[in-house]
């Protein structure tokens, strides 16, 4: 993941999770981060499939429970 | 997955996790899932009795099984959003419709996407729903689901036996929404061992201004059964109540008698803890409280302390006579139930000035009403105040 | 637009005029709610958007259309026909006939919200059918319905069936700001009412040729020959008036001459089709403008259709409010301007008011009188069309179409005589002129459009021009040239005819009121003065 996608997807975390905008979000999991609820996390999947062009799969969605799952996952397909 | 490309249809690419409505084929991975969030241990065949039965009795859409929208990942429910068939009121007309019930999630999906496919499975198949939610992550679900938040409907509660209530409570781990300098308060009181005397001293003030604001007329009978009336004595109270009523959860003979009545007991022949409390005038029936006794185990956030619940009062709101006669039938049940307090969880402004009389101190509730109509037959009141809203509306009277 | 595209034009918008609508979808809308504000921040727009609830569309379909809210509705192939919702499964078995009445009521109802804007997306649809070819088939019979209802066609590949299914939006992300942008783009359009009255020209318009030269027998209407494009025009209006729009005619005629074309049967519409034949010489938006009194109608809402461009911008500058709309003078125009026309009258839903409409206006217009206010100042326009006039003397030379010209016109003729060759040819041996002129401007040459015939005695016995190059200050401009010239005239020979109605009104102009047939001066030292800012007109050549 190039440091430009790698910023945009921290951008994007931090704007559906309300976090500030210099909360360091490399380590947020689900449990640790009290605004990343259901709705949040349908948010941040939305967010994250209109900013990559990318489709996340439901099951999927289901596995990306933290910055880093969905870090991986990106890496792991082609990105812009 | 892969994007479909023009005049390709293939329905072998959709996601193993799916959202749909739960049918007979699904009973056994509906029971499983019971067994997994709840404890519950249900089977199939009981699951399925259940859907039979609430099918039989549905009164917003009879003969069908109230819709239960579940997830699935392969075949197992990993999400759950159940529905209670019921009937409003808008001050002119009665209309179906249902309330929410049971949105849970396996823990192990949690805050991802599946509370959310679930409820809008449910919300597109019904038209009219209610709900009460505490959660605040439930709250904003449901707002984004296209539910309007009312507001937290308050809870009222009248302590009986306020000296032993002041010695045992955590008041914090009670989950009324008590304001923080409450509950600190009374950890303060606890700590110097002075809550006792405390509380008996306020106790006793209440119990005077009750007396004093709050006489129930005399002219009024009131009694105590275990049964309530027959069903054409509530139909005619209900009907004479709705009158004055801008919106309401319908609370006929024919919705009264089924949620609270003897068949309504967990298990059918066992133990029924509501008691009922009528108000006459002469043989009219005028008023009806259904009041849960307090468990012989009481929650462990009471520490032992006893509530009693009004999950249900029905009179005409402005027979203020009326409403004070049988609340103050529902105190003394109470007391002699071993009740250490009252609870009352209402929004109507007129039930909230008879409480207020009758000394019941108001908190602040955590309990919000949603409502979600998109058929625009109705028009609902917006102020939660012109709701004559009830603790045991949607089952949630069972808190201690 | 991406997601942080989004964010950054809605964080760092200042606000600005709203735009409040609805959008309908039976889909989910939410996801569309931060791009929607991005695409209005980026127009400069405060969006104030309304999203249907989850799945309500048909029922909001049925509920009647609030004139004051806009509407957009992003509509799927499964709002026309449920059964082909992804969501619900492949049916167990469907009925096309049941598919396609169900595609069509929907229609309907769409149909009736005449002022909502649709956006179709053409999604795939699940198998519903054994044959595939049943399929694709019912989906693009689900596509030409939304078409019919002038809905905008998004692409295919915005659909995005996970998303779909898993959270009930039906746009892909990557689509979704693009989407957005079409949606305020629809909700931003100025609303295009529909208009209500097309007035109609009668020569070279409704038929070809010039009925007060030509007569009933010379013009053509009949679909053949140079008939044809007029022929498909009135079955337009046919059609037209039959929906509910208002039709009119105003021409430079005498009443009794352009009425007869109607009461021959070769045209396809009847005089009462039309509320109202105005046939008068004054200025076509002095009858305009009286019509719109009359019938109590803004005059935002009339058409005007002419072939001549000069009337077409005396209609123009004296109304702006009037759409003016030129008839094409070749067959390849007519295909743009029938689209154009229909355009301007669209008509989703038929009811039986509006097929009365004309009887109903004609009630209102019985005793209308045709008005002689002046029409617009066309100095600008008539400059801007760099008109060349070229004067030649045909004493000597071929006078033919001259000689045709004193013979055929009708409209402005001096005095309606017709001469033979042999007459003119005396005349010119006496020591008379006879001179025409042809006109050229920017668009073209308009051949020879005038003849005088100018006695020994400087009488002027013949003089005409045609009605075709009406209103464009020739006839002023030649006569000022004329009596400019050394030995200039002393006078015309008028009568009055019938059908002299354009010439009468000039020469009153020019010299004076008239007392009845005869010899009329000319002060042509007041022509000169008066008529010089019609001379400047034109470039003014002599062959």
């Amino acid at each position: 993941m190039t440091d430009a996608a790698e910023s945009r997807l921290q951008e994007i975390v931090r704007a559906t999770l309300e976090l500030p905008p210099d909360a360091d979000v490399t380590e947020a999991r689900q449990l640790g981060v009290e605004s990343w609820d259901s709705l949040a996390h349908v948010s941040l999947m939305l967010a994250i499939e209109g900013e990559f062009g990318v489709s996340i799969d439901l099951a999927d969605q289901i596995q990306l429970t933290s910055y880093a799952a969905i870090r991986r996952y990106l890496q792991g397909g082609a990105l812009p | 997955m892969a994007r479909l490309q023009r005049g390709e249809a293939s329905l072998t690419a959709v996601s193993r996790v799916l959202a749909t409505l739960a049918t007979d084929e699904h009973a056994d991975s509906v029971a499983a899932f019971f067994r997994a969030a709840w404890g519950e241990n249900l089977t199939a065949e009981v699951v399925l009795a259940g859907w039979r039965k609430a099918a039989a009795e549905n009164g917003a859409a009879p003969g069908e099984v109230p819709p239960t929208a579940i997830v699935l990942e392969g075949s197992r429910v990993i999400g759950y959003c159940g529905s209670i068939p019921h009937r409003l009121w808008d001050g002119v007309a009665e209309h179906p419709a249902y309330w929410v019930k049971g949105l849970m999630v396996l823990p192990e999906y949690r805050r991802g996407p599946i509370g959310f496919l679930v409820g809008k499975e449910l919300a597109t198949q019904l038209t009219r729903t209610t709900a009460l939610v505490v959660a605040p992550a439930a709250r904003r679900l449901f707002s984004a689901l296209g539910y309007t938040d009312l507001g937290a409907v308050t809870n009222f509660v009248r302590p009986l036996r306020l000296a032993s209530l002041a010695r045992r409570l955590d008041a914090a781990e009670l989950g009324l929404g008590l304001p923080r300098w409450l509950t600190a308060g009374v950890r303060v009181a606890q700590r110097a061992g002075v809550a006792r005397l405390a509380g008996g001293v306020v106790g006793l003030a209440l119990d005077v201004a009750a007396g004093a604001r709050g006489r129930a007329p005399s002219w009024l009978t009131t009694a105590c059964a275990v049964d309530l009336p027959s069903r054409d004595e509530l139909d005619e109270l209900w009907h004479d109540a709705r009158g004055a009523m801008a919106a309401s959860p319908v609370r006929d003979g024919m919705y009264l008698r089924w949620r609270y009545g003897a068949d309504a007991a967990e298990g059918g022949a066992a133990e029924n803890r509501y008691s009922f409390i009528t108000a006459r005038d002469g043989q009219r029936l005028v008023g009806v409280a259904a009041l849960l006794r307090p468990k012989a185990m009481s929650d462990p956030r009471l520490r032992g302390a006893h509530v009693a619940t009004i999950s249900d009062i029905v009179f005409a709101p402005g027979h203020t006579d009326v409403g004070l006669a049988v609340l103050a039938g529902v105190e003394r049940v109470a007391r002699s139930a071993g009740a250490d307090a009252v609870l009352c969880t209402t929004s109507h402004r007129a039930l909230a000035r008879l409480l207020s009389r009758r000394s019941y101190l108001p908190l602040p509730g955590n309990v919000h009403f949603f409502l979600r109509d998109v058929s625009a037959s109705a028009r609902w009141p917006r102020d939660l105040a012109s709701w004559w809203l009830a603790r045991g509306d949607s089952a949630a009277d069972e808190v201690f | 637009m991406n997601f942080l595209e989004a964010q950054r034009l809605v964080s760092t918008f200042q606000g600005g005029e709203p735009l409040a609508f609805l959008f309908a979808l039976s889909g989910t809308a939410e996801p569309f709610a931060l791009y929607v504000r991005a695409a209005a921040a980026r127009r400069g727009r405060a969006a104030d958007v309304r999203f249907l609830p989850f799945n309500t569309l048909a029922q909001a379909l049925r509920r009647d259309a609030d004139p004051t809210v806009t509407e957009v509705f992003l509509l799927m192939p499964w709002d026309f026909a449920p059964e082909a919702d992804w969501r619900s499964g492949v049916p167990e078995s469907v009925d096309q006939e049941t598919l396609e009445a169900r595609a069509a009521e929907t229609a309907s109802l769409l149909a009736r919200r005449a002022q909502a804007c649709l956006l179709y997306l053409p999604a795939p649809l699940p198998p519903l059918f054994p044959d595939p070819s049943r399929g694709a088939a019912f989906a693009r019979s689900l596509e030409s319905l939304a078409l019919g209802l002038g809905a905008r066609l998004l692409p295919a590949d915005a659909f995005a069936l996970g998303g779909y299914l898993s959270s009930g939006c039906p746009v892909g992300g990557t689509w979704i700001g693009r989407v957005a942008e079409a949606v305020v783009d629809a909700a931003a359009a100025p609303r295009a009412e529909p208009k209500k009255v097309l007035v109609t020209d009668l020569d070279n318009v409704l038929w070809s040729g010039l009925i007060a030269e030509e007569g009933p027998e010379g013009i053509a209407g009949e679909p053949s020959g140079r008939g044809y494009r007029h022929f498909v025009y009135q079955s337009l209006l046919r059609r037209l008036r039959r929906e509910g729009t208002v039709l009119a005619a105003v021409s430079r005629n005498d009443p009794d001459v352009v009425v007869a074309p109607f009461r021959s049967g070769r045209l396809l519409l009847r005089e009462d089709d039309f509320v109202a034949i105005i046939a008068s010489y004054h200025a076509k938006s002095a009858q305009i403008g009286e019509l719109a009194q009359r019938l109590n109608l803004s005059l935002d809402s009339f058409v005007f259709v002419d072939d001549n461009p000069v009337e077409v911008a005396e209609v123009s500058l004296a109304l702006p409010g009037v759409r003016c709309v030129t008839f094409p003078h070749h067959d390849d125009e007519l295909v743009a301007f029938l689209d154009e026309l229909a355009s301007l009258f669209p008509h989703r839903v038929i009811t039986a008011e509006d097929r009365e409409r004309t009887d109903m206006y004609r009630r209102r217009l019985d005793g209308m009188i045709a008005n002689d206010l002046q029409g617009a100042d066309l100095t600008r326009f008539l400059q801007d069309l760099k008109m060349t006039l070229t004067i030649h003397d045909r004493s000597r030379g071929d006078r033919t179409r001259a000689v045709q010209l004193i013979n055929k016109t009708n409209q402005f003729n001096l005095n309606g005589r017709r001469v033979t060759d042999e007459e003119v040819c005396a005349i010119l041996d006496g020591g008379g002129r006879l001179l025409s002129a042809t006109l050229a401007d920017r668009t073209g040459s308009h051949g020879e459009v005038l003849a005088c015939l100018v006695t020994a005695d400087n009488t002027i016995t013949s003089f005409v021009m045609s009605c075709r190059v009406f209103q464009r200050r020739v006839e002023y401009a030649f006569v000022s040239w004329l009596a400019a010239q050394p030995n200039p005239p002393a006078g015309l020979e008028w009568a009055s005819t019938p059908r002299n109605t354009p010439f009468q009104q000039f020469l009153h102009e020019v010299a004076g009121p008239l007392n009845g047939a005869g010899f009329v001066p000319l002060d042509v030292t007041s022509v000169v003065d008066r008529h010089a800012r019609d001379v400047g007109l034109f470039a003014l050549r002599q062959a």
